[in-house]
């Protein structure tokens, strides 16, 4: 061998020196071998040419260092595979819910509740998914449709969003605002992992709330808000809507009501009930999932304690994001007092008068001086009657607060003389407030709020004088017609035509009694059909109409009129009034709507907790004709009974079904076939355009008036109720013979011909006519118009199919199976409201 | 004045026409002039009781006495009380004995004018042409006048011409009468004297 040359002997690389001895020997390390005249050279590997990388070979993961040489190989096995130029991982992406694990993510997906998105609440009410990845190197894709989404920060996400491993863990919020469904997707791609997503359904349904009422028949649970303080309040889950919570419990708190951002700084959960409930929500009805929240309950010295309710599902003590609020927004249920009963302040009398026919009583809250500005109720008596006779009244309401002047009406001339009056009043009282009681009141008055009450010709002058102001027939300085927030007439004449007395778009309310013996509301007497007025009212509408209350039962000292059998007295009469008075002003004026629901309930199932149970009333509801609502038939479009208002066919296999004018033609009440339209007094013949239908059906008979609905018509999701108003039709020989309360089922059927039906009589029904004799043979007075609300989410409880967005037809079904056994009813207006 | 006839009162009234002119009374609805005297006033008293508001400087204090089923006030069944063609203020309530102060303007010559119930109206509706024919029709059906003495009587109860301010001392008068005349309707009274705010 030449000096100084290597050779390779054995795998050793040895060194000749120029002597030709061995200079040295060295044996190659690993990976090495010798090479002749060169020494141990590194052999060619995996990560010569990927130095810093992590190769996969054969399932295998070789890590290369930055000198290109493998620093570690390692099988990957079980879920990991080998990625390049990342090792031994799992392809992963997840999307994961708090309430609902892994395998019901897809089916039946989660359940958020309908809510405005950009509320303080927003983020809580919504569902949140932890978003991670353990795939290194993954960037994560979140896409969504059908729903919405935000981040953690609460800002809306842009999608498709991008999320890199740093910005893993994430998470989102999903919500809506609507009912939809929808789904959220996060994907990646990624070397052999391909492409590598979750998916969580997310069904956005409407919201009705949790608080209610069970039913004994479908829908089983009836969605409400106001509960007497006295009685019994429950809380309920359809585990069909919510079917992502079916087999989980959770634990039910009634806390004092918040604000949305109160609840978003403070979710925790103090129970005012005494007991915090646990429902474990069982998947075959609603019927199931009901819980009694509280037996009896202290308003807490309010007229409507404002409470809220939480499904809280993590039973962490506060609510968080797949806990279910009742609230936040809006009052989620309240404890009512007795709205008979007197308020909590002293009240104060007062009495003067500022020249003629301007004695006034003044009835205030003793501790007027720590209040704000508070609403003003005016009294304007009636014919006979004398401007102290309303202390119930005022004492009552200056109980709870108000502000309340009864006036000295001059109602002897006429009803254009007694407006007058009642505007001069309300203007005095305005102008005079630093005079009157030594100007206690100065500051204290809200001369934008004022509410007149009117008895009788007073009834009718507070209506003209609304009128005359609108019309600018008469000045006044301290006040314009925006002002009066509420007109309410009780049993008022009529002596003007409706487009004189004409409560225009004023919420108005009409308290009438069946026994009156003066203003009888018969059809014997024009001036007496004080329907009439009500039925000309184009804002919100209210009747209160009162079995066995007579005309002078509404103030303290007029002569005893009543004229009927059972007559229930001033005193009931009267906490009947002051119940629904108080409901007004405070749902009405001082904007706590829940109360509104004991005048648009039917009264057998909301009314004042000390009223009798024995006391008859029939309860009418027409909501704003301006508003927003879809007209199906208010039979005011011809006189084609086949068409309906919305250009629908109506058809009726039973025995009669016409339409006209709800005036009764003979202006008796015994029943003859000759006037169809028996007791309506809701229009006069040539004076007044309103229209009603009536539908009669006989023992034996199943029958079904059907109104189709139109295209352009049938789109009900974002509305409430369906709407109608009724009433038995007096002493027809089917009402004589049905001698009880009325019902029918009324069917939904959608564009796919699913359909649902309710028969209203779980709620209760129309009432019977109060039996009082005179104007003709047999027994029996009004035709009493009660409104029946059917809440549109109901007909889709326990998860019937029903398609609002897009319903055909609404039907009436008739007959023993489905209701009462016969009956002839007058009906009305039709409608799908808020 | 039966039931019967009282029934009658609420057959149906027309809005467009005016009510028939069909008298309550039959002669006897007033049974008595108890009390009479005439007044001046400084002011006017605005009188809302006929169409048109004709203001009031003169006139007479009445009191008298009325069937009490016929006198209590209604709501829409109650006739007007006129005093010759023209109807009178009705002051106070007298929802049971009947007697009833009244305003009456001018200076009537309560032996020659009748003092009755007329139909059923609202006074602020009649004109004089109604008053003229409520006046005839009442006469057809028998009312007659007080005869003298009574309207002596009367008179001579009343005493002097009262010379008041205005409205508000007229009213303070009536409401002294009707304290005097019809006790049932004292709170009332005191009602119609409330001092100033």
């Amino acid at each position: 061998m030449p000096p100084g040359w290597i050779v390779c002997i054995d795998g050793d690389a040895v060194h000749c020196d120029e002597a030709g001895d061995v200079a040295s020997r060295e044996t190659c390390e690993e990976g090495w071998e010798c090479v002749e005249g060169q020494g141990c050279m590194k052999l060619p590997d995996e990560c010569d040419l990927t130095p810093n990388w992590v190769l996969c070979i054969d399932e295998e993961a070789v890590t290369c260092d930055e000198a290109g040489d493998v620093v570690s190989r390692e099988t990957c096995f079980g879920e990991d595979i080998c990625i390049e130029g990342v090792g031994c991982a799992p392809c992963h992406v997840d999307l994961a819910d708090a309430v609902v694990g892994e395998e019901d993510e897809e089916d039946p997906g989660i359940v958020v509740a309908a809510a405005p998105l950009h509320s303080p609440l927003a983020l809580v009410r919504m569902r949140a998914l932890t978003l991670t990845s353990s795939t290194p190197g993954a960037m994560v894709i979140v896409d969504a449709s059908g729903v919405s989404l935000f981040d953690g920060d609460g800002l809306a996400l842009a999608t498709p969003a991008s999320f890199a491993q740093g910005e893993l863990p994430a998470t989102l919020y999903v919500g809506g605002e609507a009912a939809a469904e929808g789904q959220v997707t996060a994907t990646f791609r990624l070397g052999d992992c391909g492409e590598v997503s979750d998916t969580v359904n997310v069904r956005v349904v409407d919201w009705a709330g949790l608080s209610g009422v069970p039913r004994d028949g479908f829908p089983w649970f009836s969605y409400v808000d106001a509960f007497n303080a006295t009685g019994p309040a429950w809380v309920a889950l359809d585990p069909f809507r919510f079917a992502d919570r079916v087999g989980l419990a959770a634990d039910v708190y009634v806390v004092e009501h918040r604000e949305a951002e109160a609840w978003a700084s403070d979710p925790t959960l103090v129970d005012v009930t005494g007991t915090v409930e646990t429902l474990t929500v069982a998947g075959d009805s609603v019927a199931s999932n009901v819980v009694e929240v509280w037996s009896t309950l202290d308003p807490d010295g309010q007229v409507a304690r404002p409470l809220d309710v939480v499904l809280d599902f993590d039973r962490d003590g506060a609510y968080g994001p797949g806990d279910l609020l009742d609230g936040g927004d809006t009052v989620g249920l309240a404890a009512v007092k007795d709205l008979s009963a007197e308020g909590p302040h002293k009240v104060v009398m007062a009495q003067y008068s500022g020249g003629s026919w301007l004695g006034q009583v003044l009835y205030y809250p003793q501790d007027i001086g720590t209040m704000g500005q508070v609403p003003l109720v005016v009294v304007s008596h009636g014919n006979g009657h004398d401007y102290t006779w309303y202390d119930y009244l005022g004492e009552h309401l200056a109980s709870h607060g108000y502000v309340v002047m009864s006036h000295q009406n001059n109602t002897g001339p006429g009803i254009e003389t007694a407006s007058t009056t009642t505007l001069l009043n309300t203007d005095y009282f305005l102008e005079n407030l630093d005079n009157i009681e030594g100007g206690v009141l100065l500051g204290h008055v809200d001369g934008h709020r004022i509410v007149w009450i009117g008895h009788s010709r007073g009834g009718e002058g507070v209506v003209r004088a609304y009128d005359r102001l609108v019309e600018g027939d008469i000045e006044v300085t301290a006040y314009s017609p925006s002002d009066i927030v509420l007109i309410s007439s009780i049993a008022p004449t009529v002596f003007n035509d409706v487009t004189e007395s004409d409560p225009h778009d004023r919420p108005y309310h009409l308290i009438a009694g069946a026994a009156d013996g003066d203003v009888t509301g018969g059809p014997d007497c024009v001036q007496c059909q004080f329907f009439r007025i009500a039925q000309a009212a184009t804002g919100d509408t209210h009747v209160t109409y009162v079995q066995g209350a007579s005309h002078n039962d509404f103030n303290c000292c007029g002569f005893d009129d009543g004229t009927g059998p059972d007559l229930i007295g001033p005193e009931e009469a009267q906490a009947v009034a002051k119940a629904a008075w108080l409901a007004l002003l405070e749902g009405r004026v001082e904007g706590e709507p829940l109360l509104m629901e004991y005048l648009s309930r039917l009264y057998d199932d909301l009314h004042g907790s000390s009223l009798a149970e024995t006391t008859v009333v029939a309860n009418q509801y027409r909501v704003d004709r301006e508003g927003d609502l879809i007209v199906l038939e208010g039979f005011q479009n011809g006189s084609d009974i086949a068409i309906s208002d919305c250009g629908g066919s109506v058809s009726y296999d039973g025995d009669v079904l016409r339409e006209g004018k709800l005036d009764d033609r003979d202006s008796v009440l015994g029943w003859t076939e000759g006037d169809p339209y028996n007791g309506m007094t809701q229009a006069v013949d040539t004076v007044d355009a309103t229209r009603g239908g009536i539908l009669e059906w006989s023992e034996g008979d199943a029958n079904s008036l059907s109104f189709e609905i139109p295209e352009g018509f049938g789109d009900w999701s974002g509305y409430g109720f369906l709407s109608l108003r009724a009433a038995q039709q007096t002493r027809h020989p089917w009402t004589v013979a049905l001698d009880g309360p009325l019902s029918f089922t009324v069917t939904l059927v959608d564009g796919s011909g699913a359909w649902s039906s309710i028969d209203f009589g779980v709620v209760g029904g129309l009432t019977t006519p109060y039996k009082r004799d005179g104007l003709g043979s047999g027994s029996g007075w009004a035709n009493e118009f009660a409104t029946v609300r059917l809440r549109l989410i109901e007909f889709q409880a326990d998860g019937t199919p029903l398609d609002l967005t897009h319903i055909v037809e609404v039907r009436f079904d008739v007959g023993a199976d489905v209701g009462s056994a016969l009956g002839r009813i007058g009906f009305d207006d039709l409608e799908i409201v808020p | 004045m039966n039931a019967s006839f009282l029934f009658g009162l609420l057959v149906p009234l027309g809005l467009a026409n005016p009510p028939p002119v069909e008298p309550v009374d039959d002669g006897d609805a007033v049974c008595a002039l108890l009390y009479a005297r005439p007044f001046r006033l400084d002011r006017p008293h605005d009188y809302p009781w006929m169409r048109g508001h004709p203001p009031v400087t003169e006139g007479l204090i009445v009191v008298v006495e009325v069937d009490p089923k016929l006198a209590r006030l209604r709501q829409v069944a109650s006739p007007v009380l006129y005093v010759g063609d023209t109807p009178a203020e009705r002051v106070n309530i007298a929802a049971s004995e009947g007697r009833v102060v009244l305003i009456v303007p001018g200076r009537p010559d309560l032996t020659q004018m009748p003092v009755y119930l007329g139909s059923v109206e609202l006074p602020e509706r009649v004109d004089a042409q109604r008053g003229a024919l409520e006046l005839e029709a009442a006469r057809a059906v028998g009312v007659e006048p007080f005869d003298e003495t009574e309207v002596q009587a009367a008179y001579a109860r009343g005493g002097a011409e009262l010379h008041l301010s205005g409205s508000a001392a007229l009213y303070h008068a009536a409401a002294d009468l009707v304290e005097v005349w019809s006790p049932e309707d004292a709170d009332q009274a005191d009602n119609l004297r409330a001092p100033a705010p």
